[in-house]
């Protein structure tokens, strides 16, 4: 491991400012990954997420002089990613084509898959079958583990509407994911 | 359970989330309920980009690094800025304790004036620690961020470190007119120029002492910035120090610069003074050195 891997985003940002290509390889090996999971749940199809994984390195790139050290750089990052994938929708929506997801507004319907991809497509379904504040609160959130402030810093809502909208979400999908428990655990609230 | 899980499930289950006191209780969230969901959605996986994917997005966006800008402006020498602006920009790093300071200063060597003239000490003895202490406080409160700055504008360091030597030297040259002046009033020529030849008029006398006055500022303000290029601000100022003690201690030597005696090579000897330090001034701004001791605070 490099030098430059122990670097902060923050400092490596400032790296690539004054031309570093190591500084750029490290942070496109930390993020490439991260990024592409992130847009990959949000849009539920592969293509979409690589094209829009490319998009938003290369607006990072673009703007990467309005950079200002010591800003947070994740949110930042996912910001980008979050307005490329908003623009997606709605030129999509725009072109009257039918969504990168086409079961997304659906209910969700159980698939006959095999045992193994069961549980993957119950939960890819799932996350399907929340609306798209909730879900982007809770793949922020959760899957790239920022604070409620800095998901609220991306999407431009308060941390308190984050909160509310991740504890919604989680909710639904208890009531998807564990009926069972969820039945259960109201049958015994007093 | 991982710590950011627990903080994300407290998060969940807390008054704010759930949507405060009045919220029904069968849309509410138990910690268990929230543990078993986001133990399942941590099972949920996506493709990762290959290796090579994530070089050839490297390769893409490696067209797209910016340049490091070459220097716009001049490194060394002077550009053609007027020094009005560039000095006027560096009152702005003076801050008034430091005008009063050097002010109290020499009030306090007039009001000690009288001492200085039993022990046959000039009023000139006052001008080393002036500037000294006055070259110490504006090198060393360069910061890196102030020069960042003065680095973007159109000038060289020469100017920074110009500007910075110029406006406590001018300064002190102001306040060296006051134990002149007062000593020449209060003392008269009698006690200032002991030896000098009873036919000058006072106004010559003042003059002479001013020389003296001026001569000890810029041999030490040449030296000054000269040791703080080479050893740093500190150094500087405690071999200055050390010299001005040195020689304020030899000042029964008739050719002591701040002997009151003023004997016939008196005259010569403080021009060479003032040739000194102009020179070395000169030569520090000139110098690589310069630009080496600018680049290391701007870092």
């Amino acid at each position: 491991m490099g030098v430059i891997e122990l670097l902060r985003d923050e400092e490596l940002c400032r790296q690539i400012q004054e031309g570093s290509e190591s500084a750029l390889e490290a942070l496109v090996h930390r993020y490439h990954g991260p990024v592409f999971a992130y847009l990959y749940r949000l849009t539920g199809h592969r293509q979409t997420a690589e094209d829009l994984t490319q998009e938003t390195f290369t607006r990072l790139m673009t703007q990467i002089h309005t950079y200002h050290f010591p800003r947070p750089f994740r949110p930042w990052l996912y910001t980008i990613a979050h307005n490329l994938y908003r623009d997606h929708v709605k030129a999509a929506s725009r072109r009257a084509y039918p969504s990168a997801d086409p079961e997304r507004g659906q209910p969700p319907r159980l698939i006959d898959l095999s045992e193994q991809i069961t549980e993957q497509a119950a939960l890819s379904q799932a996350l399907r079958s929340l609306e798209d504040g909730e879900r982007a609160v809770l793949l922020l959130r959760f899957y790239q583990g920022l604070t409620s402030e800095e998901v609220g810093r991306v999407l431009g809502i308060p941390a308190g509407t984050v909160r509310s909208r991740l504890s919604r979400a989680v909710r639904k999908l208890r009531d998807l994911l564990e009926p069972a428990s969820s039945q259960a655990g109201r049958s015994e609230a007093p | 359970m991982t710590r950011d899980q627990a903080d994300l499930i407290r998060e969940l289950t807390s008054r704010e989330a759930t949507g405060g006191p009045g919220h029904t209780e069968d849309a509410g969230l138990t910690a268990a309920e929230a543990e078993a969901v986001l133990n399942r959605l941590a099972g949920h996986l996506v493709p990762q980009p290959t290796t090579a994917e994530t070089a050839a997005l490297i390769n893409r966006l490696r067209p797209l690094l910016p340049r490091p800008a070459a220097r716009r402006f001049r490194t060394s020498g002077l550009s053609r800025e007027p020094l009005a602006h560039f000095l006027r920009t560096q009152l702005h790093h003076f801050r008034p304790l430091w005008w009063l300071a050097s002010l109290g200063f020499v009030l306090l060597g007039l009001g000690a004036g009288s001492f200085l003239a039993d022990w046959g000490l000039s009023p000139a003895v006052l001008a080393p620690p002036l500037i000294i202490g006055g070259v110490l406080y504006s090198f060393h409160s360069l910061r890196g961020a102030a020069l960042e700055l003065e680095l973007s504008c159109p000038v060289t360091p020469a100017q920074v470190a110009l500007g910075r030597i110029l406006v406590p030297l001018l300064y002190c040259l102001v306040l060296g007119a006051l134990p002149v002046l007062a000593g020449t009033i209060t003392s008269g020529p009698a006690v200032l120029v002991a030896p000098a030849p009873a036919f000058l008029p006072s106004a010559i006398l003042a003059v002479r002492l001013f020389l003296g006055w001026a001569a000890a500022l810029f041999l030490f303000a040449g030296l000054m910035l000269t040791l703080t290029l080479h050893f740093g601000t500190y150094t500087a100022a405690g071999l200055s120090t050390a010299l001005w003690a040195g020689l304020a201690g030899l000042h029964r030597l008739p050719l002591s610069p701040f002997s009151l005696s003023h004997g016939a090579l008196w005259t010569p000897l403080q021009v060479g003074g003032l040739t000194a330090g102009l020179l070395l001034l000169c030569a520090a701004l000139r110098g690589d050195r310069l630009r080496r001791w600018v680049e290391r605070r701007g870092r």
